[in-house]
């Protein structure tokens, strides 16, 4: 009895007005798209638009040639310069590592407690040495 | 009724297919972190786990991103409206980032600005031989911004439908940013102090290897932007991803000044 009274519940819900004058908007809607044709020639906006390019690719050609120019003649000159610079100050650095690679423990500068700080080992090579390790610069000394 | 509505699409959005990728893509990140920490733990023969849940990460990234290229260039699913969503979605992740990195100058400025008495109350601390802002990057610097404008000589190249000087200006902008990479390799392995040199080598190598691993990241974008202009996928009025890319290489860039300044100049 119980199930019936269930199944019959739906086609009472189908026949209520709403749904009824719901589902017959949605036709009308439908008809209405499919007769103007579901994509509508929009003549402002694609004139809009194609403005819109044709104005991008004018202005894009002028700027283009800008940075174009601002790339060779004055970020490669400035790049040659800068590494002239740096060529010398990492000659420097090279010699003075050069030198630090042969310091026995001893002479080496002694560190602070919050340097090397090591509470567990690294998950890593033998885990005492961090990545970009240089044997040169980069002493753990233990005191005990 | 629904034969005439499905013969239509009267709406300009993008309806995505079921996937699988990101369901994957959310367990393999999930299980990156989950071995990483077991890694880091002291976990025995875990390295195979990271390894393996990083490439399921990769291949399910790759699978996914082909998908979107498939859906963008071959299906034409990328309208106008889907383009702008695609685009303001792009805008939130690099703001996500900006706060990413909001945090770290913050933990930097935590430190810095009130050293503690440990560290000899100076920054850089005592004993530490920082990196000063006329060495190696000074050169990483000037690097990054000749890339920011052959970056811009190419975009607009595109955008005035000129392939030669896109394809030029783009390959010397990975060009740069690669040289800048190897220069940070060199920085990294020749630097006097360590990520465990106390709060200064924490602190230093987190600001820049985040920023590094995001050049990096930015280079993978360039340099698939690269491939998909040498294919004609991407033309002169739609390549969403080129545009995303520049956004992306431009705000590392912008990050890289404000690194440049406070860590190498300022702090030091």
């Amino acid at each position: 009895m119980f199930a019936l009274r269930r199944v019959a519940r739906p086609t009472t819900v189908l026949r209520a007005p709403t749904l009824r004058n719901t589902t017959r908007n949605i036709n009308q809607k439908v008809e209405e798209v499919l007769k103007d044709g579901p994509y509508k020639i929009n003549k402002a906006g694609a004139e809009a638009y194609e403005a819109e390019y044709v104005a991008t690719e004018k202005h894009a050609e002028h700027t283009s040639k800008l940075w174009r120019k601002i790339s060779i003649y004055i970020c490669t000159p400035v790049i040659l310069a800068t590494c002239v610079n740096t060529y010398f100050v990492e000659a420097a650095h090279a010699e003075h590592r050069e030198h630090l690679s042969h310091l026995s423990e001893e002479d080496f500068p002694p560190e602070y407690e919050f340097q090397n700080v090591r509470t567990k080992n690294f998950f890593w090579g033998d885990g005492d040495k961090t990545l970009f390790w240089n044997p040169a610069v980069n002493r753990h000394i233990r005191s005990d | 009724m629904n034969l005439t509505l499905k013969k239509f699409q009267v709406h300009p959005f993008h309806l995505v297919a079921p996937s699988p990728w990101p369901i994957l893509v959310s367990f393999s990140v999930m299980s990156i972190m989950l071995t990483l920490v077991f890694n880091m733990h002291g976990f025995m023969h875990n390295n195979y786990w990271v390894v393996f849940s990083a490439i399921v990460a990769i291949m399910t990234m790759a699978l996914w991103f082909r998908d979107i290229i498939s859906e963008a260039t071959y299906l034409g699913d990328h309208t106008l409206a889907v383009r702008k969503g695609l685009n303001i979605g792009f805008i939130l992740f690099v703001v996500s980032e900006l706060f990413f990195f909001i945090a770290i100058f913050w933990a930097f400025f935590h430190s810095a600005m009130a050293p503690t008495i440990e560290l000899g109350g100076v920054w850089p601390p005592v004993g530490i031989e920082a990196i000063g802002p006329s060495e190696l990057p000074l050169l990483n610097t000037i690097l990054l911004l000749c890339s920011g404008a052959t970056l811009t000589w190419s975009h607009h190249a595109l955008l005035g439908g000129n392939r030669f000087n896109t394809l030029l200006g783009l390959i010397l902008t990975i060009a740069l940013a690669v040289t800048f990479m190897i220069c940070q390799y060199m920085e990294y392995s020749n630097a006097p102090f360590t990520i465990s040199d106390g709060i200064f080598g924490s602190v230093f190598y987190f600001g820049t290897g985040f920023h590094g691993l995001h050049i990096i990241i930015g280079i993978i974008m360039l340099g698939v932007s690269l491939w998909r202009i040498y294919t004609y996928q991407l033309t002169n009025n739609h390549h969403v991803g080129y545009e995303t890319s520049i956004l992306y290489y431009h705000f590392v860039d912008v990050v890289w000044l404000f690194l440049y300044i406070v860590f190498y100049w300022w702090g030091t």
